[in-house]
This record gives C-alpha cells, structure tokens and sequence, in this order.
C-alpha cells in the first residue's frame, strides 16, 4: 500500500477543510463555494463515493464537526457568513438529506473554528470567531437537537480583537478523566493558549504555548491515550509546525481534575520549518502519535517520535496523479 | 527570506509612526489641520498619542515605512496593554513577541528610498501628525505610490446616517444623502470637507433628507444634482452658484425608488418608481411631463446604457429585468426573469454589452444584453442581497458590491465568484453604497454616518486569509488532506482556465477576448494510507486475545501466539516473557537469561506464519521458535529489562511491569496496556497505575471505533475500576412494557420461579407457550398468531405438531419452518466471514 490515491474533490473552490467521522468510513469536505460535501467508505472497493452535496451557507465554509455518532448523524458547520449551522442526516423516501436543524447566529463575526466536545461532555459545541469570543453549547436534549443552549463563553484574549487577518482555533482535550480543557489559538497574541474550568466552572486561561512567530493557523490536541502527558500540535503563519509537550506538574493533579491556574510545565519539544510556507492544518492520528500537517508549500508532511523521543519527519506527501480513490 | 522582511515590515507597533512620517515629509498636499473635527477621529489619535512613545522606542531603528487598514491598526490601539507587554516579552521570545502584536493586512509597498527619511525627520513628523488629526484614522493606511502622491484611504463623519452617493464627473465633489443628511463634500486625495449642506433649504421644502441622489454629468457652475426628497418628489438642484431647487418633479403618484442621469445627455433624467412606471424627463422643458413606460410592477432600479442612449434597462419587484427603447415606449424590447425576489441593483459594464443585476435571491448575476438566451453568463452568491452593485472601472472583470445588513464592501472578479478579492471592513455598521472613484479608489457610505474613501490596492487580499490546506486521519490509517501552493494576486491570471460553455449557451469574455476563462485553484487532494496504524492487527488482536485471569500461563501462550500471527513479534515476545515472569518456573527466567535470545528483538523476524509452531510444547519456546532469531535492528526493552533484573527464585516483577507498561503507553498501545492488565488481573505482585482508566476508556474507544462492540464490551466487564465497569451502562436504556396492558415494567429480574410477571395484570412476560416459563434469551415466535416460545420447546413441539401448542388453532408449522431456516442461514453467513478474516491475517 503505502500509496497515495488522487482526490479531487469537485468543489468549484479550495477545499478549507476534511474530517472524519467517529468510525472513519465517512468524510465531509467543505469549501469557499458554500457546499458541503459528504463521502462514504465503499469497503468492497476500497474507494470513496460521494454520498450528496449541499449548499451549506451563504460564505465559504470554513469548518465541520462529527458529533458522535451516539447522536445520530450529525456535523456542524461554520462558515464566513457568521453562523453556525447543525446538520443532521436524514432520510425521506429513500433518498438521503441533510437538514439544518439548528442554526447559531449569534456571533459577530466570521466563525473560525468548530468542534464537537469529547463524548463523555454530553453533546456540546465549542465554536471561536473572529469577535475573539469562545462559545460552548450544549444540546440539553439530545432527542431534539433543534434547540442549543450556550453554556458558556470568555474571551480568548484581551480586548476585542477586530484584526481582519486575526485567526482563532480551538481543540478540545479529549481525555475523560482529566478536566474539561481546550487549547485555543489566539489570533493578534501570536499565542495559544490553555483554557480550563476553574472551581467556580469559569473558563480561565492558563498555560500559555508561546514562541510563534505570526498567526497560530491550527491547533491540536493529541489524544491522551493514558500517557503520562499531553502533546500539542500547532500551525502558524510563520511557516513552523510546533510540537509541546505538557508535563503534569503536580503530580496526578491534572488527573484528579483539581483545579490550578498551572497544572504543567509547557516545553516546545518539537519546531520544524520544514514547509518554509504557511502552515495551515495539524491534525493527530487517533493514538496521538503520527502528527500531519498541511502547508502552503502543496506538501504534507507526517511527524513521528523516533525511540529516543525526538520528533521527525516521517514522510512528504503531495497529491500526485495516480488511481482516484473518490467517486463522484 | 522574502517572507521574513514582510513579516518585519508588517510589525504594526513600527506602523503608525514611520507610515505617518512618511506620509507627511513626501506629500505633494498641503494637509489643514483640523483637530479633532469627529469623535471617531479624535478618538483614535488620543489613543496614538498614548502609544506612541512606547512604539517610537522600537521604531528608532525600524527602517520601512508600511501601509495597513485603519481598521487593524485602531484595533491594535484598542489594546494598547499588548502593546505595552511587547518589550516586556522574555528574552527568549523577544524576537517574535514584538512582531506578536498583529500583522496588518496591509501589503507593503514603499521603495527603500522613504526608508532612511522616516527614521531621520521623526520627531518633525510625529508633530506634524499631532497637527493632521482630521486623517488620523486613515494616517496608517496612507499609500505613497510612484507618483510620490499619498493615496486616499480616510473616513468623514457626517452626523448621520448615510443612504447614497454621487460624485461629480470630475469627482472632486460627492453628494451624500441619508434621512437627515443633505450634503455636498470636496474630496481631494487626502480627505474630505463638508462644503455645502442643503439641509437647511430641503427642511424649507418639506424633507430633511434624500433617499437617492444622482449627480448630472456637468460640474463646476452648471452642476445639477437630482435627489429624491424623504417626503416623495425627486428634486433637481442647482449647485455651484446658488444652492437653491431648480425644479421639483411630483407627477410620480407613489414613492420614487431610484433616478438616474444619462451620461451623454446631460439634461436627460430617469426615474423608476413603485407606481410601476419609469419616466424620462428632459431637464429642458419645465413643463413637459415625463415620457412614461408603464408596466404591472414596482419599479426598483432603472439605469442608462453608457454607451447607447436610447437604450435602458431597469427592474423589477417581481424579479424582472426590462431593456426599454426610448424610441418605443409602448412596450420593453426585451424582458427576462433576472431573480427570484426583486432586483436591488443593475450596473451597465462600461463596454455597454453586460449588465450586472443584484437580487433578493442573494446573487449578483451577468447578463450579456447581445445575447438572444436569457441566461446569465455569471453568477455570484453573495452574502446578503446586494444593495448596489458597480463595475470596477479599467477592470473588465471587476465589481465591488454593497449588501443589505453587511458592514463590509466587497470586490469580485466574476471569475472567481465564490471567494471575493477583497473584503473590506472599513464601517462599523451597514456600508449602504459605493462608488467607483477610479480604478484603485473606492468610496462608501455607511449608516454609521461616514463617507469612506478606500485604496483598494493595498487591502489584503482575501484568498490570502483562507486556508488553503487540509488534512484528517482515520482510525483506518487513511489521511486525506488538500494542499495548494502559495497564491497571490499575480498568479490569478495563470489559474484561469477556460471556461467550459454550458449547451446552448455560449460562454462570453467580459474583456473582449476570444475565450472565456474562469477560475480554478491549484489545491490538490488525495487520501495516503500511511500504514502506521496496523488496524487489521489491531482488530485481530483485539478479537483474539484471551483475558483470562484465571491461568495467566495459558493467556500469555495464547496472546503470544495471537500477536504472532498477527505479526506482532514485539507484542508477542511480551507476552512470552509475561507467561515466564508468571507461570512460576525459574528454570525459563534461567533461559532467557542465559542465551539472551528471547531478549533481541525479532522485529524483521520471518513473516511467514507457518514457522510459527503451533505446538504448545513448553520446552521449544525460547530458543527453539523463530523468537529466538536475532535481529540486530532496535534495541528492545527486555534487552535491558530482562538482563538486569537479578535472576532469583522469587524475584519481584512489579518494575518490569511498570516499565513495560509506561513503554506501551507512551507509544499509545492501550491495547497491550488494557490486555496485559486484565490477564494479571489476580497477580499480586503487579504495580498499580493511576493511569490505567485512562487506558481502559482509550482502548474502548478504540474499539468502538472499530465497531468492536462484544470486545468492548468485554473489556469494560471484565475491568475492576468501577467508571470503566459501568461504560457500557452508560446511556444505554431499555425501556420495557407488558405486552397486554402496557405498564412499564419495573421489576429487574424474573422471580425465583423464573416468572416475570407484569405487576398490574400479573400476566406472565414473555413466557413460553409450552411451559409458560418467561422465555429469557432468544425469544422465537410465530410471526402469524405471536404466541412465542423457547426455542428448544419450540423445535421440539413443531417435530410433532404442526398446530399452536396454545390451542389457538393456527397451524404455525410451516411459518416456524422459515423461521428455523433463516436462523440457520445466519449461523452459515457467519462461519465464513470468520474464516476470510483469518485469510487475510495470514
């Protein structure tokens, strides 16, 4: 194997993101040219098929987001227009359609990133936007996903933050048994940060992942998988992709779920410059030990720890011609 | 390192004072001072004021002077405590963390010869700035270009909420209109000052303020301007000499929607209006009513061809676009279906031939008018509905548009129409109209009360901000990503391709040339299967390995065996050194001691799996299996764990587990961590984890990942944690009822008697027609009289009797008959796929 399968999407415009679902056998692409697009797993064949096509928004799309599949099939969507948008797959005389079944406008600004919380959270929705607010909602009611509460919001900075080239993003840490976290990256500050709830289930930002050198493009938070710390990926504008590493300070207190404004020692244990572009996306396999990212120089590079801990490029993978693994 | 002097010169605490510098000691304009005329400027320069000491001390030796929005730059000022935290930044970061402020968006476009003049002439600049402070908003975004001019990009607040604008032919003067604003503004390079306001004359005629104002094709003493008055009558001014009404046109009997002049004619004037007629007045003749082309629909919008007179073109409420011939005023010449909704915009493309229509149906469409089809050449889905659409001068293929509750003003080109190139935010609230001034400078109005002036080049470009690269990975080892290189303005033109004409509709250049273009990025896709994740092993593992705690010698000979197979050599040696920690002989721990061989790793160990001997022969497992085969490759971690530990009868192996289980979690193998623990389950002597949760939820997520639910679930049964005991209950409900009467039915578990009865009818649950036993387990029942049975009663009735043993008299024999068969078939289905999963292991 070991092969690269040639994708084209068919979008009329870049294609800004593509994730999976929770068991990996469906992807959602979305683009500038508002759509969203679905693909299933055809396992017989080993190829992808595209499932449907929709117009989404009324401004590029900028991010989707499976929910569990506990919830059925759903995904959330955030675009330029301002609002995020909550789909949900369902079916009428056979034929399949996804449906808006909740719209979150309430932001004032372009919504950067979306992300579903960790299962064991219930059915919430981290959402960042341009205005510099995080926003979680939450589902109360899984059975009618219509209605959307916002259970929280804090600024990740500072002041508003109106910088037109400013980016935010945001990953929660998915590890059950430690305390609700997400690294949010911080457009103007050049910065990500930690943020964590503190006793009085306020969102406080703490640890601070320093050292770019221009916008945090992405971040991720590689899952725990019961290591003994937690890794961080980030992409900037500066062309580096950065790998920290979050030792526990106090021992087991990140665990234990007691709350202190420190709960690690942060340590950048990795710094690549290898795509010498912008970098735009980071993204962890599910064991948290491959990190990819994608750059502006048409590369994606695959970063794994050799025996020793040090972090390395793995592979380069360009989109070359070669079989189509997608039908239209 | 191109990239790198951009990111130096974009540092924004080095913006405001070296742009302002520069801006002042080179420009050809004598800049009036005028402090502190609006609140929004005086707002922003007290705020520089305050900053600009901290930023001079690190713009002494900055060199480049760069241009940037004033938007950015106030938002920057906004936070003046990250300002103020930059020199204070760590030494380590100190590099970045003065750029770490905010990028503008501004593209930096100064030659090196402004470079050494900032930095000489600051302090005389910084005064001459204090000074300037009507531009102050716009000091940063000052553009000095080749000609040695500074280009306009500056903000005039007007007091009120701004609806429309024209600008004189020469466009050094703009009337600007809103609900209580009547005023005409002298624009130079620089900025704008109010120099006639007409408010006072409208209030004496009965309006306030104007609706739409068009500006007649004749400037200086003879300048005419056409407004539509708040209270209905269009009115014709007379600027330049006295600012008095020339004329007031009130035939329109309901509200006037939209006027316009004709370009070549100066004395001729179009009005469209909700009394469903367009009319045609000539300036000339006083008493002339107007020429009226009449139709069944509210007229939104009418404009003039530029380059035919005779020729215009207005919409509709219903969505109709009507071309009209003023020499045949009976009937339109051509009329089409534009949008669903009405038509907000129509712009003639200077070449006359295309028009651009904005419409309630969220779209910006291009209409070549030569055409015989009805159908746009382009289409761009906006935002909001366009409030007013203009071609961008000298640019064939350019368009900024308005929209309806939008503060920002874009720029397309129909090309591209899904990513605009420019997004400008320069209002605070909704822009309400825009004007053309030339081909690099744009005007707006605002309902946040300010005339705005844009240089357009120097906004950043929007594809810029928009990312380009994706990428996801799956529990399968599939990573699909999109990936694009570096664009940029010059490149547009080399990723036009041509544009493919749809059948029957021959596709059109806007520009003249013989093919149609469009558009298309460079990014490319694909999926890679990184094979780094083995799922197949995983799973087989997963589905394979024994747990039994009960005899850790025979689970650790199994998972060896297992791991083996599944190509696994490290795991599968783990587990063989487990069974010899474990199954309490001293004389293996001797062995592997002694040669060392279990010890190497075996990772480029033969793959062929028929040398594993399958015997579970005791005595041939170190140095006889294939284990034993050296492969110099990794040092593994029982080459150290092993040898060290002292060799003794009953020695202690809780480091080694410890350290073997630390290893595997770093590594992310919750499986070996999960699988290892389960089987030592009733060692005494295994170390407690406070992690271990952690790797139970990580290894059931995995699982359910891989839709493994029966080793899922078995995993979280056969942990001791309580929270990982209980996952499997989580959210998992099954709500039940009796059948005949429809209570819930509470009670847990069947009575001692093996009855579950319904505790309203007492009725029994489910029970077996032959001995009338609650049937638990799988429950068979005859689809046609639904009385159920166990499924032993049940075959062993049927091979009797063909009739209902409850005596309902249904001969259920030949529909239990199917029901048999399609159990069988299942059992037969299954058999097989198991086998294939096998194969492919192998």
């Amino acid at each position: 194997m070991n092969q690269v399968t040639k994708f084209d999407g068919a979008h009329e415009d870049l294609i800004h993101d593509v994730s999976f679902n929770y068991y990996g056998n469906r992807l959602a692409t979305c683009s500038s040219d508002q759509k969203i697009k679905i693909w299933d797993y055809n396992e017989a064949e080993g190829v992808w098929e595209s499932s449907i096509s929709f117009k989404a928004h009324s401004c590029a799309v900028l991010k989707t987001s499976w929910a569990h599949p506990e919830y059925g099939q759903v995904l959330a969507s955030c675009s330029f227009d301002r609002s995020v948008i909550v789909w949900e797959e369902s079916y009428h005389d056979a034929a399949k359609k996804w449906t808006a079944i909740a719209t979150l406008r309430d932001g004032n600004g372009t919504v950067q990133d979306v992300e579903f919380a960790p299962n064991h959270l219930g059915l919430r929705l981290a959402i960042v936007a341009a205005d510099g607010l995080v926003k979680i909602y939450e589902a109360m009611d899984v059975t009618s996903l219509e209605h959307w509460t916002m259970i929280d919001s804090f600024p990740v900075g500072e002041g508003p933050s109106t910088d037109e080239e400013g980016n935010h993003c945001l990953s929660w840490c998915t590890s059950k048994f430690a305390s609700q976290m997400m690294v949010v990256g911080c457009a103007k500050d050049h910065v990500a940060k930690i943020f964590r709830q503190d006793h009085n289930n306020k969102w406080q930002a703490c640890e601070v992942l320093g050292g770019h050198g221009g916008v945090v493009h992405d971040v991720s938070w590689a899952p725990n998988m019961g290591r003994s710390y937690h890794l961080i990926a980030t992409a900037c504008k500066d062309g580096h992709v950065r790998i920290f590493k979050l030792m526990d300070d106090n021992q087991g207190g990140a665990l234990s779920g007691r709350w202190s404004r420190k709960l690690f020692n942060v340590s950048c244990i990795a710094d690549f410059s290898d795509h010498n572009a912008e970098v735009w996306r980071v993204e962890w396999n599910i064991t948290g030990t491959i990190l990819s990212s994608s750059g502006d120089d048409g590369k994606v590079r695959l970063w794994k720890a050799t025996y020793t801990g040090d972090w390395k490029c793995m592979s380069v993978v360009s989109a070359e011609d070669g079989p189509s693994a997608f039908l239209r | 390192m191109n990239r790198d002097m951009l990111k130096l010169r974009k540092d924004p605490t080095i913006q405001p004072l070296a742009a302002t510098v520069t801006t002042y000691n080179t420009t050809a304009f004598p800049v009036s001072p005028r402090l502190g005329s609006t609140s929004a400027e005086s707002r922003v320069s007290g705020n520089r004021n305050r900053t600009s000491p901290k930023s001079s001390g690190q713009t002494a030796t900055s060199t480049s002077a760069t241009t940037t929005s004033a938007a950015s730059i106030t938002s920057t000022f906004s936070a003046p405590s990250s300002v103020a935290n930059a020199p204070n930044a760590p030494a380590g970061t100190a590099g970045t963390g003065v750029a770490g402020v905010s990028v503008g968006p501004g593209v930096p476009s100064v030659g090196p010869g402004s470079a050494s003049g900032s930095s000489k002439s600051f302090g005389n600049g910084y005064t001459q700035h204090l000074m300037s402070s009507n531009d102050s908003s716009s000091d940063p975004s000052r553009q000095r270009n080749g000609q040695g001019r500074t280009r306009n990009t500056f903000k005039f607040d007007t007091n009120g909420a701004l609806w429309a604008l024209s600008a004189s032919p020469d466009f050094s003067m703009v009337a600007v209109v809103g609900r209580d604003v009547l005023k005409i503004l002298s624009v130079t390079d620089t900025g704008a000052e109010e120099t006639i306001n007409l408010k006072t004359v409208g209030i004496r005629n009965n309006f306030a303020g104007s609706m739409d104002v068009k500006w007649g094709p004749t400037s200086g003493r003879d300048a005419k301007i056409a407004t539509i008055g708040t209270n209905g009558p269009i009115v014709i001014w007379n600027i330049g000499t006295h600012n008095k009404i020339d004329r007031t046109i009130k035939e329109h009997t309901r509200s006037v929607n939209r006027i316009c002049f004709s370009s070549q004619d100066p004395n001729l004037l179009l009005s469209a209006s909700s009394d469903s007629t367009v009319r045609l007045w000539d300036l000339r003749f006083r008493d002339r009513p107007g020429l009226v082309m009449e139709t069944k629909d509210i007229v939104r919008e009418v404009q003039f061809n530029p380059v035919s007179t005779n020729d215009i073109v207005a919409g509709y409420e219903s969505g109709n676009i009507q071309r009209w011939d003023l020499r045949n005023l009976s009937m339109s010449e051509k009329k089409f279906m534009g949008h669903m909704g009405f038509v907000t915009s129509l712009d003639y493309h200077p070449n006359g031939r295309f028009l651009a229509s904005g419409g309630r149906d969220r779209t910006i469409k291009i209409w070549d008018m030569d055409d015989e089809k009805r159908r746009e050449i382009h289409t761009i889905p906006t935002i909001q509905y366009t409030s007013k659409v203009q071609w961008r001068p000298n640019k064939p293929y350019h368009l900024a548009a308005s929209f309806k509750d939008e503060a920002t003003v874009q720029v397309f080109d129909v090309r591209r129409p899904y990513v605009p190139i420019h997004v400008i935010s320069r209002h605070d609230k909704d822009a309400t109209s825009i004007l053309w001034r030339d081909t690099d400078v744009l005007w707006s109005v605002s309902k946040d009360k300010t005339f705005t002036s844009t240089y357009v080049k120097t906004q950043t470009l929007f594809s810029d901000l928009l990312p380009s690269g994706a990428g996801a990975m799956n529990c399968y080892g599939q990573l699909a990503f999109t990936v694009a290189p570096t664009s940029g303005a010059d490149l547009f033109e080399k990723d036009l391709v041509p544009r493919l004409g749809r059948p029957n509709a021959k596709s059109v250049a806007l520009d003249g040339s013989p093919e149609a273009m469009m558009y298309r990025t460079r990014q490319t896709g694909g999926v890679f299967d990184c094979e780094l994740f083995n799922h197949e092993a995983f799973i087989y593992c997963a589905q394979n390995y024994s747990t039994d705690a009960g005899d850790i010698k025979h689970a650790c000979e199994h998972n060896a065996n297992i791991a083996w197979q599944a190509s696994r050599y490290r795991d599968s040696q783990t587990w063989t050194a487990l069974k010899l920690f474990y199954s309490d002989m001293a004389e293996h721990a001797v062995v592997v001691s002694q040669n060392d061989a279990p010890s190497t790793d075996a990772v480029s160990g033969p793959k062929a799996i028929d040398e594993v001997t399958q015997d579970d022969d005791e005595d041939s497992d170190a140095s006889e299996t294939p284990l034993s085969k050296p492969a110099a490759t990794v040092p593994s971690l029982f080459a150290i764990k092993v040898s060290d530990a002292p060799i003794k009868r009953d020695w202690s192996h809780q480091e080694t587990i410890r350290s073997l289980l630390e290893y595997y979690a770093e590594q992310g193998e919750v499986q070996m961590c999960v699988t290892i623990l389960l089987v030592l389950a009733d060692e005494k002597d295994v170390p407690e984890f406070s992690r271990s949760q952690q790797w139970f939820a990580s290894y059931i997520d995995l699982l359910s990942r891989f839709k493994l639910w029966s080793a899922a679930t078995a995993v979280s049964q056969a942990c001791t944690d309580p929270g990982i005991h209980t996952m499997n209950q989580d959210s998992t409900t099954i709500h039940t009822s009796c059948s005949s009467c429809m209570k819930p039915i509470l009670t847990r578990a069947p009575t001692s008697t093996g009855f579950w009865a319904c505790d309203r009818c007492r009725k029994v649950l489910s029970s077996c027609a032959v001995c009338n036993k609650t049937v638990r387990g799988i429950f068979t029942w005859c689809t046609h009289c639904s009385h159920g049975f166990h499924l032993q009663h049940a075959q062993e009735w049927f091979s009797q009797s063909a009739e209902c043993p409850t005596g309902c008299g249904h001969q259920c024999f030949p529909e239990m008959l199917k029901i048999q068969e399609y159990q069988e078939q299942l059992l037969l289905q299954q058999t097989p796929e198991d086998d294939e999963t096998l194969e492919l292991i192998n």
